[in-house]
């Protein structure tokens, strides 16, 4: 099977500062893939490059067979691949459905003419968008906290319902950038189950970036280390393990590899 | 060529003025991110507290005729006071309150401000110009075509002299020192103990003490002070502060000498009633174009 | 670090409630909400002679708000139009004057609310779309115009077109400024307005100056001609009630979801597929048509227009207004309207004689500088404006009535 997204040799540059440097890395349909490497390693870089906020100064990205690396920053979406932020990025102002459905935007129809005018295909659109987020949010363990705004929510709610919107846009690709990040060991262990439904029920294709090791042992199938911008090892996650570059990269930085939580 | 060089006099003389008025802008936006809309009020009030000065010591004393060099100084010096004791009231009444309110609270909250002197100095003088004695020697510098007269001179030489104490000030002091570390990081700057508020309230006060010192120079220059004085040449060194890169103070002190001169070169070339849109399409286009300045170092964005 | 957090969060929760259930406490009282606004409404119906400013100000002021407060159910809605169209038949021209420019400006106040509200985008130039809906029927439609452009126009078809017109210009000006955030767009914005003011006023052989187009024709409703700001007046409301239907049905849409979206974080919403370039284009568009419309309006009840119609200070009173009714909602547009352009005016007759204190005519004198005071104080008290958008209760009801289908 040719691979869904292939990062092909990316280097990005900020004055004087390289942050990537020839990345270059695949992922199969219906894997979960890991990107892990200590602070500053550039994971985060790659993401932005991924999803469009960065263009790459060299190197290609494709995502089925297409090129994704010109796209403009809402064209990603319609590509079909959507994501998460490290530092939860709800619209904190809006409900928990109301998130959900914009996340829907680029299924719906309804323009600016038809909003006036309200025809009954609009009024069925919205409807069926409705009890589509509903079903997303259930998804998320997110059932009966709809209309609660997205900033009321606890912590753990929101990294759900950013998945939750996330889904909304129907993607093939989710990335995902830390999804446990700062959650306790009984939210976490929820947020794996999550994470595995998405791809056992959901048959979604999942990269995520994550800073415990736990996780990403436990949860990926394939592991891309990245230190200092350079991809250091790749491969099954107790290959990873026991790559000596890998050890050395994380022993400099004071974390133990076997014990996850840094 | 005489008349390149009287282009250049005139446009820095009134680039200073700028200059000095976009002090006030920039340094209150690098500590509050925060566009104070009521500075040119505060130059405005500097203007009439110049000429409320000068007017007392016409109508009381010979002093304007005897010993000008002291009137002029204290009307100056009165301008400085007036608005920086607004500028304290101001800052504690109207803006603080409002620093983690919704980003455009302070912005309407300065606005108001703003109507509000605006209109106690229109009923304050009845909607009239008041018109300031004479106390400056008439003459010019005569040289060839050249001709740039006294007062002039003195706002050019002020100007300069201002420009060097605010950058004395900010380099060498450390209220100046305490007010970049604000600038740079407030969160940072508070932990390593600089007291924020104290900080902010003296950028408000250094700002303030140059626009009312400013507005008493400009209002002996054009020799009238009126209620609505302040908002062209405020709007102005706002766009001085834009162009220098707002945040800098010498890219402030550079874009107001940059716009005087491109104003005084505009009157002559494309006719003086473009003046005003001159500026607004240069602060226009820098926005777009270069929004971190002229002179301004660009910022690159990283996560 | 963690638990203080945690502790903010549960403060504003906590706040949050309280806020709720006093409003749940106001609204389960009839006497303030139906019974008060109602007696008062009739007194003042029944009673002619009450038709002197201030007063009848100070009752359309009360009656809105709490109209406005507490719901908009079709009762409430037929209350408000009722006393909107019975109020200036009692009237006299200048009182009239004043409910054409209250209108007016809520017209204005919705469309920005459009730009400022619901995409978030600080426009402090918005008399630019105002003053060129204004100048474009004026030069198409006056005689006298510098040009000589008469084609005899009519009126109605003059408002669509100078909507487009003014819409096309909102993308022109828009385009160039949408990267710019914050502050710096407020300065733009700002620019442009004065270079197109500045513009009307320099050249001369199109605009005819600062000596103003005038001897504009009067509209005519079939054979009626509307001559004076009463006729007008209702043309504002009309023009006030459709740009209202629309604004609140695009809010409810997926169109306003992404304007809120972009406004809320632009970045997460260009990662939902959101193009945010053409929905900030949008709300330039569709709140300059708005200004536009009622720069026709405008026109025509001047019947002349000055460059100096259209200065910094229209930008800054349809800023306020929206502002201070509350940001994102046309209810408190409509309040802020009646405060902001209405107060002033009525303050005219407004004095105080009180033991040796006798400042006769203080509020003529001093009307500009309380309302900046208040400006102040209003954003110091209720940095949210008076009438803050509450959340929409459509969708809620429709999402918990679809969880209740799913659950069984």
């Amino acid at each position: 099977m040719p691979p869904l997204l292939s990062v092909r040799n990316v280097t990005r540059r900020f004055e004087g500062l390289t942050a990537l440097n020839d990345v270059s890395m695949e992922v199969e349909p219906r894997t979960i893939a890991g990107v892990i490497g200590p602070n500053g390693a550039g994971k985060t870089t790659l993401f932005n490059v991924l999803t469009g906020f960065y263009r790459p100064t060299s190197g290609e990205v494709w995502f089925e067979g297409r090129r994704i690396d010109r796209l403009p920053l809402h064209g990603i979406a319609a590509a079909g691949i959507s994501r998460t932020f490290q530092n939860i990025r709800l619209f904190a102002n809006m409900t928990a459905i109301e998130n959900v459905l914009v996340g829907q935007h680029i299924h719906l129809k309804t323009n600016f003419a038809t909003a006036i005018v309200r025809p009954p295909s609009v009024t069925r659109e919205e409807r069926s968008a409705v009890k589509t987020a509903v079903e997303l949010l259930r998804f998320a363990g997110l059932t009966r906290r709809e209309n609660e705004l997205a900033r009321n929510l606890a912590y753990g709610e929101q990294r759900r319902l950013e998945i939750a919107r996330a889904l909304a846009v129907r993607p093939r690709l989710l990335l995902l950038d830390e999804p446990t990040a700062g959650m306790n060991p009984g939210e976490a262990a929820g947020m794996i189950k999550l994470i595995r439904a998405l791809r056992d029920d959901m048959l979604m294709t999942i990269v995520l970036i994550e800073h415990s090791m736990r996780v990403v042992m436990g949860v990926c199938e394939r592991i891309t280390v990245l230190d200092h911008g350079e991809k250091i090892s790749e491969g099954r996650p107790e290959e990873v393990q026991q790559d000596r570059r890998v050890i050395e990269a994380y022993l400099g930085t004071g974390q133990i590899i076997t014990d996850g939580r840094a | 060529m005489e008349q390149w060089i009287q282009l250049f006099i005139d446009g820095t003389t009134i680039g200073g003025v700028y200059a000095v008025i976009a002090l006030g802008y920039t340094m209150v936006y690098g500590v509050l991110r925060m566009i104070n809309f009521a500075h040119g009020e505060l130059f405005m009030m500097g203007a009439f507290a110049g000429f409320y000065t000068l007017d007392a010591y016409q109508q009381h004393s010979g002093l304007n005729d005897s010993l000008p060099v002291f009137t002029i100084a204290s009307a100056i010096v009165a301008g400085m006071i007036t608005a920086v004791v607004l500028a304290v009231v101001m800052e504690r009444i109207a803006y603080r309150p409002l620093r983690h309110a919704p980003r455009l609270a302070p912005l309407i909250s300065a606005i108001g401000v703003s109507i509000f002197l605006r209109n106690v100095m229109l009923r304050v003088t009845n909607a009239e110009a008041q018109v300031y004695p004479r106390v400056f020697p008439r003459g010019a510098i005569e040289w060839g075509d050249v001709s740039v007269s006294y007062i002039r001179i003195f706002l050019l030489v002020l100007s300069v002299f201002f420009l060097v104490l605010l950058w004395l000030f900010i380099e060498r002091t450390k209220m100046g020192m305490s007010i970049r570390a604000v600038a740079e990081d407030r969160d940072t700057a508070a932990l390593m103990g600089v007291n924020v508020d104290r900080t902010i309230v003296m950028t408000f006060v250094v700002g303030a003490a140059l626009a009312g010192a400013a507005g008493a120079v400009y209002g002996m220059f054009v020799t009238t002070a009126t209620a609505g004085m302040g908002f062209i040449p405020g709007i102005k060194a706002f766009t001085a502060a834009v162009l220098g890169g707002i945040g800098s103070v010498p890219g402030a002190m550079a874009g107001g000498y940059f716009l005087g001169i491109t104003e005084s070169l505009s009157t002559k070339f494309i006719g003086a009633q473009y003046k005003d849109v001159v500026a607004f399409v240069l602060l226009v286009l820098v926005l777009i174009f270069r929004p971190w300045g002229i002179f301004g170092k660009r910022e690159d964005k990283r996560a | 670090m963690m638990q203080r957090f945690e502790a903010t969060r549960a403060l504003t929760r906590a706040l949050d409630n309280a806020n709720a259930r006093a409003r749940a406490a106001f609204d389960a009282i009839p006497l303030i909400r139906w019974i008060l606004p109602l007696a008062l409404g009739v007194v003042g119906a029944l009673s002619p002679q009450w038709f002197d400013t201030r007063p009848t100000y100070a009752l359309m002021v009360l009656i809105t708000y709490l109209l406005l407060r507490t719901s908009t159910n079709v009762f409430g809605l037929a209350v408000l139009a009722a006393m909107l169209v019975y109020l200036p038949m009692e009237m006299d021209r200048f009182e009239r004057g004043i409910l054409f420019d209250i209108a007016l400006y809520t017209m204005l106040g919705i469309g920005l609310n459009i730009v400022v509200g619901y995409a978030g985008l600080l426009d402090l130039g918005y008399v630019a779309f105002f003053a060129s809906g204004a100048y474009i029927f004026a030069l198409v439609v006056a005689p006298e115009a510098g040009g000589g452009w008469d084609i005899g126009a009519s009126f109605w078809l003059m408002i669509p077109a100078a909507m487009a017109l003014a819409a096309a210009l909102g993308v022109a000006l828009g385009l160039p400024v949408l990267r710019l955030r914050g502050d710096y767009l407020a300065i733009v914005t700002l620019g442009f307005g004065e270079i197109i003011r500045l513009m009307l006023n320099n050249r001369d052989d199109i605009t005819n100056g600062p000596r103003g187009v005038y001897l504009i024709p009067k509209a005519h409703f079939f054979d009626k001609e509307l001559t004076g700001p009463y006729e007008l007046y209702f043309l504002v409301l009309a023009g006030v009630f459709i740009a209202a239907f629309a604004a609140e049905r695009i809010r409810d849409s997926r169109v306003g979801r992404a304007w809120e979206a972009i406004r809320e974080d632009e970045d997460a919403a260009s990662a939902m597929g959101v193009n945010t370039t053409f929905y900030k284009l949008l709300a330039f568009a569709i709140g300059a048509a708005i200004g536009g419309g009622g720069g026709v309006i405008y026109a025509a009840k001047q019947t002349a227009i000055f460059p100096r119609d259209f200065d910094l200070d229209v930008s800054i009173n349809v800023l306020a207004l929206v502002i201070i009714g509350g940001m994102g909602n046309v209810r408190g547009v409509v309040l802020g309207a009646m405060l902001l352009i209405g107060l002033p005016e009525v303050l005219r007759d407004f004095s105080i004689e009180f033991a040796f204190i006798d400042l006769a005519n203080i509020g003529a004198d001093y009307r500009l500088v309380i309302f900046g005071a208040a400006l102040v104080a209003i954003m110091v008290l209720r940095p949210e404006g008076l009438l803050p958008s509450r959340r929409r209760a459509a969708e809620f009801e429709q999402a918990e009535m679809l969880e209740s289908e799913l659950a069984t």
